[in-house]
């Protein structure tokens, strides 16, 4: 009765709306936010330089492939986005493979100075890019690394880790004591815990740690620029470089979607293949 | 037969707070024995310091004659059931249960076979290719359930592994686990809150609290002869008041307390005349009497009586005080009427402190 001669209330009328109109607010800001900045982008990217975009214009008059042609032509685009999967998959797996172990003994052990020790490892994250890449160029020089894969790939993973880390380490932190002691319980041994149980439950934290330091070395411009070329061409490298010669806002549309691809495609490889949902219901029921 | 357990002055310490005083006990091959205690008292504790999980801060486990305070959890041969269920969030029921078998190196040609007759035992036959997040809280138990017996060990060790099920089933799948150990001879451990079912299935209840083992007993005696008014209170319900020795011949006894003068019978007590202590008496010792028509009477005005359909369960005022019985369902009492009980001097219980 009572919720009955209450639905005319303006109050609840009013709550109603609210509730209907906050996700579509919601979805407008991304539009805005993304939607149409990418969509500018690609139309930017298409201009034909013939006929061109100005002012009052909404729309260009004219599209055309004539900005893909010439940056594809004229930057050797196919090797460095080689080179750039390259270093980003050799980045992620030495990130990972240095912070497994670390995480491990931050997370499930009790160590001294371990608060310390995590703020540590999240500086990378917080100095500057440029101080850090010309204070590791100067180090990774007098290792004789200038110039080569290996110095591009220590110096992306050194900024990949902290990423890495800070997940891996919450993830181990939240793993249930009693999971790995059943698996003990029932006979596993170190091997099988790590195999069987750590790495399953781990995995979501792994693939998405991981994306972050894969996404982050594809785009790493400054590390690359100083320690990596002039041997050592990736797609930031090569295109920003390309960039500085002569500005125009139709390639530098190219430039962003191009680097763009590798990334959108990673992220639906990533959707398809890994099922989250588990580690929740784990977590949550007890 | 299997090997029994013993363990010797345990105490474990979580920071300062003392999880375990000094606690030593033994257990015989293939006996039954269950854990009671109330929420804290260090039970989940002294089990997983008998699983190896925790490393006790002084004392010794032994397994038979062998002292196994510096074997690792996965090489002894004790499987456990967790209270928090501890199921593998990916893997499904069927590989759930069979990983104790495959750690075990037990012949692959045996596994579907024993898995099968562990989920059937648990009536979880069908579920086998569920993962845990797909299983109703009772389910996911009796999946815990299932992994540790299928495994077969020397010892099993239950953490109340049947809060979760409903009456029935947990009367079916208690009866099945006492079957398959006694068949199989395994040594177990089983904690649990429920008293009712702790007298019910264990060859011998170890009463706990705070750390410390209070009573450790068989059934029987635990209820019939508390050593405490710990125990009496904790386990099933029990009037216990204060009164004074008056006197003492032997084991009788004449105790002054707030249900007037009693006469009793108690051979474990050792209290001497003058002494103050606690009288326990259960509400099913009771007996209806008419007024003076025998000794040993307690009386009384009704004040409170429900009918529980297999007894009539009252509150009677003696004086300040209650008591508390259980009669006959086909007594009629009203509220407010005079009422006397005698009682057996031997259901007498005299308890210190
Ligand atoms: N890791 C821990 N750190 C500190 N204190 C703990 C820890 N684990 C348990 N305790 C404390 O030790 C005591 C015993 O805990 P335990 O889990 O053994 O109780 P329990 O008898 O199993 O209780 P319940 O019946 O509720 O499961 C409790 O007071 C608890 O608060
Ligand atoms: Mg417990």
């Amino acid at each position: 009765m009572n919720n009955r001669t209450k639905t005319g209330d303006p109050r609840i009328l009013m709550k109603r709306l609210l509730r209907l109109m906050l996700p579509f607010a919601f979805i407008m800001l991304f539009i805005a936010w993304i939607v149409i900045p990418m969509g500018y982008s690609v139309l930017w990217s298409l201009v034909d330089p013939q006929k061109g975009w100005n002012y009052p214009d909404l729309l260009p008059k004219g599209l055309a492939l004539t900005n893909w042609e010439y940056v594809i032509k004229h930057t050797k685009i196919g090797s460095a986005m080689g080179n750039s999967f390259f270093i980003a998959i050799c980045t992620t797996l030495l990130s990972f493979l240095f912070a497994m172990p670390t995480a491990y003994a931050l997370g499930r052990r009790n160590l001294r100075g371990k608060q310390i020790f995590k703020t540590a490892i999240l500086l990378p994250m917080i100095l500057p890019g440029m101080a850090m890449s010309i204070y590791v160029g100067r180090v990774l020089y007098y290792m004789g690394f200038s110039g080569t894969y290996t110095g591009v790939i220590l110096a992306h993973t050194l900024i990949g880790i902290p990423y890495m880390l800070r997940i891996l380490v919450v993830s181990f932190e939240s793993m249930p004591q009693d999971i790995l002691d059943a698996a003990s319980n029932l006979g596993a041994g170190p091997w099988v815990r790590l195999k069987e149980v750590y790495l399953p439950m781990l995995l979501p934290s792994v693939v998405s740690g991981s994306i972050f330091t894969f996404i982050n070395s594809m785009e790493e411009f400054t590390m690359t620029f100083i320690i990596g070329l002039p041997a050592v061409k990736t797609l930031p490298t090569v295109l920003f470089t390309y960039l500085g010669e002569g500005f125009s806002q139709t390639r530098a549309s190219v430039v962003s979607l191009i680097l763009l691809i590798p990334n959108l495609a990673l992220l639906m490889i990533v959707e398809r293949c890994v099922k989250t949902e588990y580690m929740g219901a784990a977590l949550g029921k007890m | 037969m299997t090997q029994g357990l013993r363990v010797q002055n345990l105490t474990k310490y979580y920071g300062d707070y003392k999880a375990l005083d000094d606690v030593s006990f033994a257990i015989e091959g293939g006996q039954f024995v269950t854990l009671l205690g109330p929420s804290g008292c260090g039970k989940t504790t002294l089990l997983r310091v008998i699983a190896g999980f925790l490393e006790c801060d002084q004392g010794e486990v032994y397994f038979g004659d062998k002292l196994i305070n510096d074997v690792p959890p996965n090489k002894r041969d004790a499987a456990m059931c967790f209270q928090s269920y501890a199921l593998f969030p990916n893997k499904n029921v069927y590989e759930n249960i069979r990983f104790g078998l495959r750690m075990r190196k037990v012949p692959p040609e045996e596994h579907k076979e024993r898995v099968e007759e562990a989920m059937a035992m648990v009536n979880l036959t069908g579920l086998g290719e569920r993962r845990p997040y797909e299983l109703s809280g009772g389910q996911q138990q009796r999946v815990a359930l299932a992994r540790c017996i299928v495994v077969r060990p020397q010892l099993l060790l239950f953490d109340e592994p049947l809060s979760n099920l409903d009456a029935k089933l947990r009367e079916k799948v208690r009866v099945e686990i006492r079957e398959v150990q006694k068949k199989l001879g395994i040594t177990a451990i089983y904690v649990t809150h429920d008293q009712a079912e702790a007298l019910a299935i264990s060859d011998q209840v170890i009463t706990m609290s705070a750390g410390c083992i209070i009573q450790n007993a068989p059934p029987r005696d635990i209820y019939d002869r508390p050593n405490s008014r710990f125990v009496a209170d904790f386990v099933g319900t029990a009037n216990i008041v204060p009164c004074r020795i008056l006197e003492r011949t032997g084991m009788e006894y004449l105790v002054q307390s707030p249900y007037g003068e009693l006469r009793a019978v108690d051979a474990d007590c050792d209290l001497p005349a003058g002494a103050e202590g606690y009288l326990c008496i259960r509400p099913e010792d009771l007996l209806p009497s008419g007024k003076g028509e025998s000794s040993n009477q307690i009386c009384g005005a009704v004040r409170t009586a429900v009918y529980m359909g297999n007894l009539l369960d009252m509150f009677v005022d003696i004086g300040t005080e209650q008591i508390r019985a259980s009669i006959a369902k086909d007594w009629n009492v009203t509220e407010g009427e005079a009422i006397c009980f005698r009682v057996a001097p031997d259901k007498v219980r005299i308890l210190g402190g």
